[in-house]
């Protein structure tokens, strides 16, 4: 079977980048680049694609909530992962989406191909020392909190997200209340802090 | 004599008793006005402390505000700096290594991406710095003499690359010659930002640069062609604690630092500003500078 692969990352540059290494080290040239959710989708109704590597943070959305649509619609995708984000607060979410592969953006090239390699051969990911860090505030969070939490860090009104995520004010204000709770924080400023401190990108 | 006694006795206590009622008067009053004299302190420092209140109130939403932009910024570095300049390490270094084996298209692609790339990351970066200098306490905004039109032209130069890439020409409209006495730094900021946002969200076209003198103050229009705004958009703009980001026509994504360095100067220099606009039309953004 051919390997198709898709890139969803908003920049272009970190697009190109991991395009450039799939061509020259794996020397696989079906790939496709997309920067925005809708693009996503759309791409993946048009062709068939193999493998996914994806980002969380995307203009017109996040990651949380376009991957049921995505194991809808191509149930045999395989997917990483790829991002600034901390491991530590997604992957336990991903996790129950069946996502085991998580491409950290930090990592230096050697590692970044590495990785790849793993996600390409369906292999496990080695385990890193690095990705067993000490609790983080925000890994607590379940996959619906977090979705808001995205737009509660982008200063976004409970209205506003309720008609994004199409869910009652009353539970926005619900999973907002959670959030300030779990995360031990009084207001905006401290939970945006917190979440520059802990390298939640939004 | 015992009437004269009697009247002497009388006069003493008549004398004794309109000193004590003299005195008492006389205390009523001391007393009367160290009350009101009191009474008016208080108010004084009533009043001394709302004010001080309210300038604390004032200062803190500031510094909130500022927070703001600052956590925005360590976002946008992280995200929107290090990585972009990681990965053009990451691309050069893999062309270099691996120029034999690669066909020309592909070469191509990855040199006019880390061309765009890092082209952006130098505005971004001028943006930054444009914001920061404007933060520390003792920012010094002083009025000074300047030509509207050469400061534009200015701004242009550093965009002409951009423009002509995108086929897009940049019209100067103020008369040659119109001199302000206003806050120079900070309105060249905004005109760079508002320029740059006209150019990202513009296929083809032009952007004009124009306005003049009113009774009510001095006008500035930043116009495009561009793909426009909803009013939604618009409105998420203009509301305080707001970051607006979208895809720009090179679906290239924005940052929402543009609006906030906007917002935060044209406060700073007390001008208003109206945006109007229209889906696929184009974009107007109108600013008053007050006289």
């Amino acid at each position: 079977m051919s390997i198709n692969i898709i890139i969803a990352d908003d920049h272009s540059m970190i697009r190109k980048g991991i395009k450039l290494i799939l061509k020259t080290t794996f020397g696989y040239h079906n790939i496709i680049e997309v920067g925005s959710c809708t693009d996503l989708m759309s791409e993946l109704r048009k062709k068939e694609c193999t493998h996914l590597l994806l980002d969380i943070i995307f203009p017109d959305g996040t990651a949380l909530e376009v991957i049921p649509n995505i194991i809808n619609l191509c149930p045999d995708i395989k997917i990483m992962m790829f991002t600034m984000q901390s491991p530590v607060v997604y992957s336990d979410v991903f996790k129950q989406y069946g996502v085991n592969h998580y491409l950290p953006k930090s990592l230096n090239e050697e590692q970044t191909v590495c990785y790849l390699r793993k996600f390409l051969n369906n292999e496990p990911i080695p385990v890193d020392s690095k990705l067993l860090l000490p609790q983080n505030p925000f890994s607590t969070l379940s996959p619906r909190e977090l979705e808001v939490l995205h737009y509660i860090l982008n200063s976004h009104q409970t209205k506003t997200i309720s008609d994004v995520l199409n869910l009652r004010m009353s539970t926005i204000s619900t999973l907002k209340k959670r959030i300030f709770e779990k995360t031990g924080t009084e207001n905006l400023t401290h939970l945006l802090e917190l979440a520059n401190l802990y390298d939640i990108n939004f | 004599m015992a009437f004269l006694s009697i009247n002497d006795k009388q006069v003493n206590i008549i004398t004794q008793s309109l000193l004590v009622l003299s005195s008492a008067i006389v205390i009523y009053f001391i007393i009367g006005y160290t009350v009101k004299k009191i009474i008016i302190k208080q108010k004084i420092l009533k009043l001394l402390i709302e004010r001080r209140t309210r300038e604390i109130q004032q200062k803190n939403e500031e510094l909130e505000k500022n927070n703001l932009i600052k956590t925005r910024l360590i976002s946008i570095i992280s995200h929107d700096l290090i990585s972009p300049l990681k990965y053009i390490h990451f691309t050069t270094k893999n062309l270099l290594e691996n120029k034999a084996g690669l066909d020309q298209d592909t070469i191509d692609e990855m040199m006019t991406e880390v061309m765009n790339s890092s082209k952006e990351l130098e505005l971004i970066s001028t943006n930054i710095l444009n914001w920061i200098k404007y933060q520390n306490e003792n920012r010094r905004l002083i009025k000074e003499e300047f030509d509207l039109h050469a400061i534009v032209n200015q701004i242009f130069s550093i965009f002409k690359g951009i423009a002509k890439q995108k086929d897009i020409e940049l019209a100067n409209e103020f008369n040659t010659g119109m001199i302000l006495y206003q806050y120079m730094e900070p309105i060249k900021i905004v005109l760079y930002n508002l320029t740059l946002n006209a150019l990202n969200f513009t296929e083809k076209g032009k952007i004009t640069v124009s306005g003049g003198k009113t009774s009510k103050g001095i006008l500035i229009k930043v116009e495009d062609e561009g793909i426009g705004m909803s009013n939604e958009q618009i409105a998420n703009i203009m509301s305080e604690q707001f970051i607006v980001s979208s895809i720009n026509v090179d679906k290239r994504k924005g940052n929402g630092l543009g609006y906030l360095i906007i917002k935060d100067l044209l406060k700073l220099v007390d001008a208003k500003f109206v945006i109007k606009s229209k889906k696929n039309k184009g974009t107007k953004v109108t600013i008053l500078l007050p006289v």
